[in-house]
Order: structure tokens, then C-alpha cells, then sequence
């Protein structure tokens, strides 16, 4: 989105009109408009006026939305059938608008009969597609009084049921809350009771747009392009004052005092985002050692050391350190976030790295909280938290003293005979194909084709006699690094094997492990299909530079170049493995 | 507001909202004329005229909104001059 976005400036998202005009121009306006995203609207109410707000926000947020709307209330059928236009699209995205009416026919219909219904389709859903699913609470009515048995209170239980749903299945499942656009815009602006008797269409444009720029943020994280780092300076920022100056006692963080109730609160929101898994980073022009002392041992300071995976705290340009901070965590610097009090800073970095959003923090310091909301609203929403990324920051950690080790070696050789790495590979488990199918969602760098998979393609390929998922567990002595390597194998006829897949996180860069990955999996396509030649193509992108010369590296002889696709092949009687003697290979 | 700006807004929201280019909409364009003026689309555009002048129709005016001209005396009656 480049010549594009200027079309999005001032729009006053709330009006169809509006919406309407800036859509229609940006796309007479570029030719690209970001990565694709097919969404398929399953919905048994009206759901039209949706589909404009969402291709307004997708193209807003640098996504190219192809909106389906289902045919009405008929969605058992059309997840049933194999030849529906659901199935036809294959959406990334799928959405179930749903009105209680359709699960309660009466006020009184019991709570566990109204869920019973929804856990089938919500589990159906699941099956028949391989879709993100988004889906929504119930919208309360209005009630002045609740004696726990009301209607409202009963629908009050149903969403709550809804929510513990999503939470239990976050792989899959992401909520839009239609009671928080109520609450946002008002009844009045979001319910439009006379369409919704004439035409079943519940909801005016208020309401529409709200729900519509969830969606496209929940289209961002499903493609892996959602914010993943917080990079936040420290005096005016995490704590009021200067700490240099006012010293350990005289900064604001007193949660009884204004304004250091406003920095304590503010500690308290950035703690729970790291909790969801974003990467949390300091950047702060201050002497190290106060920092660090002042993190160990304010009373009152909530964030410690250990919650941030990387920190530059120096006299040094920010801008530079934050280029620093994308190399250390081996991220891109369209994934930062950056917050500051200094108005200078965040102009200066606005200019020097645009890719980085910035925040400033509010002169106001009372609407501070707040501005913070709602930065974590825009940019970290929807959370997707796995097992694996609750334990990020603290493999970034050890990666951090690493690195530090690292500067007392002199050749790479030793130091990675230092680190004691092990690597098991084994053929894909059921209980890792969450994790894989997020790997080729997220990884863009060490990643020779990226082409993002849902859970059940995965899935699927576990009993495959023609298709063979291998995944790679990594570990070094200062701890386990998790599943970090994928390649998926496709058997082509009697003697040919494919490589589909094959990626690498990029917390376990310059290890080599590459190699070993690879020279493991030639060894299962020999054993297990008995091939000779082994096919593999690069796919550039503008992110998998890292993988650009695996294949060359690794004896694969280049056959041609079609479109930039770069096609290889290996005749596996020629090949010749790469040893490393510091890798150690776990046997099963 | 003077007929001339209510005119030229209500043509210029259906050719939006109905997607057709503006001389495709005549002084007799109707639900008969244009042909994706359908009832979906209708909604849209009932939705998007109270937007863009601020006002609301009933049940029954909905209904009633079938032909341009329609619209224009609908909207006149309810537009302060």
C-alpha cells in the first residue's frame, strides 16, 4: 500500500458513502494492494453494508479482501457439502454472524440448549474447513433489572460460554464482541430495529464498520502479519519524571498518587501484552545500570527485567538502536511498535524508520491508559497465544546471553561447539500440528516458498502415504528453543520426491541446522519411498532472503528460473551431506 | 439545501452505492431500470441516503423509495431548505 493509503486519510469510517468512494478509489488508484484474504460471511441474519466496511478496513490495513457473503441461514449445508461456494473460495477466514433467535426460539429456551447447538456448529465449522473462524457474542438487550434467571442474564451465560470456547480453541477461533461496538457507538446508533423487521438486518453502517475492522485485523494475524514487538523508552513513558534527575524516589509510579497512578496502570496493561505474547523491548536514552537497578527494586514498578527480550539503553541514536533491537530478535521492522514522550523522538523515528508505528504519549496524562488501550487494540489484536509463545520472551532472554557469550569467542565454530545444540527430528506428532501450521503462517525469512497451511492440511498429512510432514525440535544448553524446523515431502511417482516445505524459525539462525534438517528427511525419502531425485524450488519474496542460497549451499543443482521461481534438483546418489560435529542429533 | 445539491447528492450516492456510472442514472431511473437495484441493494441505499443527509425514513416510506423521483420528493419533504 503505497500511493493507495493516501485514499484512506480522513474518511469518516462510520459513513457507507464514504467508504463506499475511498474503496472504489484505491483500487482504481494500485495495481497490488497487499496479501489476499478470501472471507466467507456465514450469517443468519442480513449481514449487507459488511462486506464494503471490510474491504475498506482490509485495504486500509494493506490486505486485499475478497468478501463472500453465505447464502442465508443455510450454512449446515453449505460446510456439508463438498461442492459449495464456501468450499469453492477455501476462505483464510471464516465468519459466523449469529443472532440468538436462530438458537433460541424463546425468551426461556434453557442456556445449555442454546450452546449445545452452537458447539455443533462451531465444531463443524472446524472439520469442514480449514479456515481462521471468527465469531461473535450476542447483543444484551436492555434490561433494568436482573434477577439472574432474566433473559438477559441467560444471554449473559451464553456469551460467557462463547468466550470460554474461543479461549479454549485460540488456534482456530477469534471473537468479535458485538456488545463492545454497542457499547462504543450506543444502541440507538447501532441497532436498526425497523430493518430488522422489515429484512432481518440488524445492524446500522455504526455498527457495521466496528465489527468489520476486527475482522480485518483478525485477516492481519491470521496471514501473520500482525505487530509482534513493543518497543517502549523509560523516563515520561514507563514511569513520570527522570530518572537520571529526579532519582529512584522522585519518579511518578505510586499507583496511590496522580500522575503515578497513570504510569502504574499503564505498567499493568504492557505486563498483560506480554503475557499475550508480544515481545516487549526497552529503547531508552539513560545510563543502563539505573535502569536495570530501577526495574529490580521500585516498589511500585510492575515490569521487571526479566519480562523484556531485549533492551538499548544508551546515549545512541533511536532510531539505530531500533534497527538494532529487529536485528537482535531477528524480526522485520514493520512488526515494532514504538511508544515515546518525546515528541522529537517520534517524529525523528516516524521519519527515519517509517515501517515503525509510533505512539506518543498523550500530554494529558489522564488519557494515557487509554491510549494505550487502544494501541493494543489496533495493533496487537487479536492476541493468538500458543504454549509457545507464552515461553518467547524467555527464550529471547537466553538467546540475549548468548549473544553476550558469543563476544568471547573468537571463530563461530567454537562458540557453537559451546552451545550444545541438539536437534530432534522425528516425523510431525498430533499435538505439534498447531504449532506447524502457525510456522508456515509466521515465518517469512529462513522459508524457500512461503505458503501458509491451516491445521487440518497438516493434519491431514499425518497418515499420508504420499506426503510426509518432519519437524524439527531444537535445544541448546541455555534451554529448549521448541519446534522450530518444518519440511514437508511430497512423493512424485516411483522415484521422484518434492520438497513443498521447508522453513526455519529464525530464533535458531546461523546453526546450521539447516542442513541437518535436510540431510535427515533425504534420508527418510530414501528409505521410505525408495527415490532417487529429490525436486525443491525457491520462491522469492521480499523476506526469505535468508533462504535464498539454501538449495545452492546444499548441492542442489539449479535447473531453471521461471518467473524469479527458482527450480532445483538433487540426484540423491551424488549427494553429499554437510557434517557439523557440534549439532547432536536425538535419536528416537 | 437547495434542490439542485439534493439531486445531484442522491444521484451521486446511487451511482456509489448501486455501482453504475452516473449518465446511467436518468430522471425515470426506477428499481425497474437499473438492474442492480435489487432489494439488497436497496437497503444499502436507503441506509446511505439517511447518512448523507442526516435524516430517516419509516417502514412505509422505505417501501415507497422505488424511482429517483421518488427519492427526490422524500428527501425534499424531510431536508430543511
Amino acid at each position: 500500500m503505497t500511493t493507495a493509503s493516501v485514499v484512506f486519510e480522513g474518511v469518516d469510517e462510520t459513513r457507507l458513502m464514504a467508504v463506499t468512494t475511498a474503496v472504489k478509489s484505491a483500487r482504481a488508484a494500485a495495481q497490488e494492494h497487499g496479501p489476499r484474504l478470501a472471507v466467507h460471511v456465514m450469517a443468519d441474519c442480513t449481514m449487507d453494508g459488511l462486506e464494503t466496511f471490510l474491504d475498506f478496513h482490509a485495504l486500509r490495513g494493506g490486505l486485499d479482501a475478497q468478501v463472500v457473503l453465505g447464502r442465508y441461514n443455510i450454512f449446515h449445508q453449505d460446510l456439508v457439502n463438498p461442492a459449495s461456494d464456501l468450499h469453492a473460495l477455501n476462505p483464510r477466514l471464516l465468519v459466523l454472524a449469529l443472532v440468538r433467535d436462530s438458537f433460541a426460539s424463546e425468551p426461556e429456551t434453557p442456556v445449555e440448549a442454546v450452546t449445545a447447538r452452537l458447539e455443533e456448529l462451531f465444531r463443524l465449522a472446524a472439520e469442514r474447513t480449514s479456515a481462521a473462524i471468527a465469531v461473535n457474542t450476542f447483543v444484551l438487550p436492555v434490561a433494568d433489572y436482573d434477577r439472574g434467571d432474566s433473559a438477559a442474564g441467560r444471554i449473559g451465560v451464553v456469551n460467557d460460554w462463547i468466550r470460554g470456547f474461543v479461549e479454549a480453541n485460540r488456534a482456530r477461533f477469534f471473537l468479535c464482541d458485538w456488545n463492545r461496538y454497542v457499547a462504543a457507538q450506543g444502541r440507538e446508533a447501532c441497532l436498526d430495529w425497523r430493518y430488522w423487521y422489515l429484512a432481518k438486518a440488524p445492524f446500522k453502517p455504526a455498527f457495521l464498520t466496528l465489527y468489520a475492522a476486527d475482522l480485518a485485523k483478525i485477516g492481519r494475524a491470521v496471514l501473520g502479519l500482525a505487530k509482534k514487538v513493543l518497543v517502549l523508552d523509560c523516563d515520561g513513558t514507563l514511569w513520570g519524571g527522570v530518572l537520571g534527575e529526579d532519582g529512584l524516589d522522585g519518579v511518578a509510579l505510586n499507583p496511590g498518587d496522580y500522575p503515578g497512578n497513570v504510569f502504574h496502570a499503564v505498567q499493568r496493561q504492557i505486563l498483560e501484552l506480554g503475557r499475550r505474547g508480544v515481545l516487549l523491548a526497552l529503547c531508552s536514552k539513560n545510563n543502563a545500570a539505573d535502569v536495570l537497578h530501577a526495574l529490580e527494586t521500585h516498589p511500585h514498578c510492575l515490569l521487571k527485567p526479566g519480562d523484556f527480550a531485549a533492551m538499548k539503553v544508551d546515549w545512541e541514536n533511536k532510531a539505530g538502536n531500533i534497527a538494532q533491537l529487529a536485528r537482535e530478535l531477528n524480526l522485520g521492522l514493520d512488526s515494532f511498535v514504538f511508544v515515546d514522550d518525546n515528541p522529537f523522538e517520534v517524529e525523528s523515528l516516524r521519519a527515519l524508520l517509517p515501517q515503525v508505528e509510533t505512539v506518543l504519549v498523550p500530554k494529558a496524562l489522564y488519557l494515557y491508559p487509554e491510549a494505550i488501550a487502544r494501541m493494543a487494540d489496533r495493533f496487537f489484536y487479536p492476541a493468538s497465544q500458543t504454549a509457545e509463545d507464552a515461553g518467547r520472551t524467555r527464550l529471547y532472554q537466553a538467546r540475549r546471553e548468548a549473544e553476550e557469550v558469543r563476544a568471547g569467542f573468537t571463530d563461530m565454530a567454537s562458540y557453537l561447539r559451546s552451545l550444545d545444540i541438539s536437534i530432534d527430528i522425528h516425523p510431525i506428532a498430533a499435538a505439534e500440528v498447531a504449532r506447524v501450521a502457525q510456522l508456515t503462517q509466521k515465518t517469512n525469512q529462513f522459508n524457500v516458498h512461503k505458503q501458509v497451511y491451516g491445521e487440518a492440511e497438516i493434519a491431514s498429512a499425518v497418515d499420508s502415504a504420499d506426503r510426509a510432514v518432519y519437524v524439527g525440535v531444537v535445544g541448546d544448553r541455555f534451554g529448549a528453543l521448541g519446534l522450530t524446523n518444518v519440511c514437508i515431502l511430497d512423493r512424485r511417482g516411483e522415484d521422484e520426491a518434492a520438497i513443498d516445505a521447508f522453513l526455519m524459525s529464525c530464533r535458531v539462525f546461523e546453526r546450521n541446522l539447516e542442513y541437518v534438517m535436510l540431510d535427515h528427511v533425504i534420508g527418510e525419502a530414501r528409505r521410505r519411498w525408495r527415490v532417487s531425485r529429490l525436486r525443491a524450488c525457491f520462491v522469492p519474496s521480499a523476506k526469505n532472503k535468508p533462504a535464498e542460497t539454501f538449495f545452492d549451499n546444499a548441492g542442489f543443482a539449479l535447473e531453471r528460473v521461471e518467473d524469479g521461481v527458482r527450480h532445483y534438483v538433487l540426484e540423491l546418489a551424488a549427494y553429499q551431506p554437510k557434517i557439523f560435529d557440534y549439532i547432536r542429533k536425538i535419536d528416537n | 439545501m437547495d434542490t439542485i445539491t439534493i439531486h445531484n447528492t442522491i444521484i451521486e450516492v446511487m451511482a456509489a452505492i448501486l455501482d453504475v456510472s452516473r449518465d446511467q442514472i436518468g430522471d425515470d431511473a426506477s428499481m425497474d431500470t437499473i438492474k442492480a437495484w435489487d432489494s439488497l441493494k436497496h437497503m444499502k441505499l436507503v441506509m446511505t441516503l439517511e447518512q448523507e443527509f442526516g435524516i430517516e425514513f419509516d417502514d412505509q416510506e422505505v417501501v415507497d423509495l422505488l424511482s429517483l423521483r421518488l427519492i427526490e420528493l422524500a428527501v425534499r419533504a424531510k431536508v430543511p431548505a
